[in-house]
């Protein structure tokens, strides 16, 4: 399958050091690809680079063969390109309908807003449920649904999702990797970075393992899960 | 019974235009994290400009107002773009302090050469006539000022919260990260929000130059009253500023009417520090980020 994303020797960081060392990592069209590797890997760099809140110091980012380098977040935005960070992302004090409009902000054609809204309202329910309450009172896993269906406001090629399940309950955790499922399945390239790799795994069509700032291993989500070497360092127990 | 009726009506009245002044005031420190200590100098030189516009054209200050408005929006743009976008989002909200009572003092001299120092009021035909009403009395200019404010701050409500600007100035207050990946841009947020502060500083410059007499110094008395207001209501809160400045109006309001109005002045310092020792973050703040 033809790469929707290549990253060719990305170098970057923060102040003086480097936390990406020379990644290269390419994503086909479609797919759901999982990121996984100890903390402080650069698991969230990647995608900050990729997103634009980063830049590199050295290395491509080629989108759709575009090289992304010196576009800003908003280009990358326009592009299709949408990245969901690890922290609560929603704006806690506004309605969950008026998060779904700040996230067609670049939108300047409100029909066409609105049928945006609409249709991810219809892919996540909880959202017309919960439209005028305040984002910040529901519970973490209805949020991360409203999260979601904000990125689709946008009608993204590609999303970046940064530790999509970290703080739920198991059952908002499954959730969640079956809207992830669900994004893949109306043909777009998800991106994930998880801390709960076989979940993240089992969820994903391939997989990459970070470890010091290299991409050490690439192979299809169900191998990884099977690979004793990746059990023992990353999924907590023996390969099953 | 009758002086305290009179002093509740007073204070009401002059706390819509407060409430004004302290919504620009909060506005900008909830978008930016800014203490604007040139908001006082802000809303003298909109009564001046007010003044001129009367003076020289015959210009009724409510008229006026959407001159002075445009004209302080555009200083206010100008002002954060210059002045404060260039400072390190760390370095902000301590060297901002600096800077805008320095951007005050700016304006203080720009005022003193252009108007001298000498005490200025707009005197409108309307100035003095006054109603009755069950034997209160109720001064025209202290009520149009009071609807007008209502007004200016419907708008500014509606503006916040039904308007594509209004939600993208909520978002970068709330989660300035995620809203930059939304494409919102906060260095163009924060320039626009910094202007609507100063127009709304401008639309109360005029209405004070109504009820109040002023000078190039006077904006030091305002921000300290300001400043009072907004920490009363809770930094950041639109809703905590309107309820501060009708806490502080009308407290001081019925200390003048009722017992002296040499009180009046250090009322609403008194009540400012018992209801801190309460509730230190203001009646309406929050420890999460401003719902604004």
């Amino acid at each position: 399958m033809a790469p929707i994303l290549t990253l060719d020797s990305i170098v970057a960081g923060y102040g003086a050091g480097d936390i990406l060392k020379g990644v290269d990592l390419q994503i086909g069209a479609g797919t759901v690809t999982c990121l996984i590797g100890p903390n402080g890997a650069g698991k969230s760099t990647v995608l900050k680079t990729i997103s634009g809140l980063l830049r590199p110091r050295q290395g491509s980012i080629r989108f759709h063969e575009q090289e992304l380098k010196g576009l800003s977040s908003k280009a990358r935005l326009r592009l299709g390109i949408v990245h969901v960070p690890q922290d609560r992302s929603l704006f806690p004090a506004m309605s969950v309908w008026d998060n779904l409009l700040t996230g067609g902000y670049t939108i300047r054609d409100q029909k066409l807003l609105r049928e945006r809204v609409d249709r991810a309202v219809e892919a996540f329910p909880i959202c017309a449920k919960r439209a005028r309450e305040h984002a910040g009172s529901l519970s973490g896993g209805e949020q991360k649904q409203v999260e979601l269906a904000r990125t689709l406001v946008l009608d993204p090629a590609l999303i970046l999702l940064d530790e999509p399940s970290i703080g739920l309950d198991p059952k908002s955790r499954q959730q969640v990797f079956a809207s992830i499922r669900q994004l893949a399945a109306t043909g777009r390239t998800v991106l994930l970075v998880e801390q709960n790799a076989r979940s993240g795994l089992a969820a994903a069509d391939y997989g990459a393992v970070l470890e010091s700032g290299v991409v050490r291993l690439v192979a299809t989500g169900a191998d990884l899960l099977d690979n004793p070497e990746v059990g023992r360092l990353y999924l907590g127990a023996a390969a099953r | 019974m009758h002086a305290l009726i009179q002093g509740v009506i007073l204070g009401v009245l002059t706390a819509g235009v407060f409430a004004l002044m302290a919504s620009g005031q909060t506005l900008i420190f909830g978008i930016m994290k800014v203490v604007n200590l040139a908001q006082g100098a802000m809303v003298i030189l909109g009564a001046y400009l007010s003044y001129q516009l009367f003076t020289s054209f015959g210009l009724d200050p409510f008229l006026a107002i959407p001159v002075t408005t445009v004209i302080m929006f555009a200083l206010g743009v100008a002002v954060q773009w210059l002045f404060l976008r260039p400072l390190k989002k760390d370095d902000r909200s301590e060297l901002s302090l600096l800077i805008t009572f320095a951007v005050a003092l700016l304006i203080e001299g720009v005022m003193s050469i252009t108007w001298h120092t000498t005490y200025r009021s707009i005197n409108t035909g309307y100035a003095n006539s006054s109603w009755s009403l069950f034997g209160y009395q109720i001064t025209l200019v202290r009520l149009w000022a009071f609807l007008l404010s209502l007004a200016a701050l419907g708008l500014l409500y509606l503006l916040l919260n039904h308007t594509r600007f209004g939600r993208a100035v909520r978002a970068t207050v709330q989660n300035p990260e995620s809203a930059k990946l939304l494409g919102i841009e906060a260095d163009r947020v924060s320039a626009l929000g910094f202007g609507l502060g100063a127009a709304t500083a401008a639309a109360a410059g005029s209405v004070y130059g109504l009820l109040y007499p002023f000078n190039s110094g006077s904006h030091y008395d305002l921000i300290s009253k300001l400043l009072s207001i907004v920490i009363l209501g809770g930094l950041g809160s639109v809703g905590g500023a309107v309820l501060g400045a009708v806490i502080v109006s009308t407290s001081s309001a019925v200390v003048a009417a009722t017992i002296s109005p040499a009180w009046s002045e250090m009322t609403f310092f008194v009540i400012l520090i018992a209801i801190l020792l309460v509730r230190p973050q203001g009646i309406f703040g929050t420890t999460v980020r401003g719902a604004l």
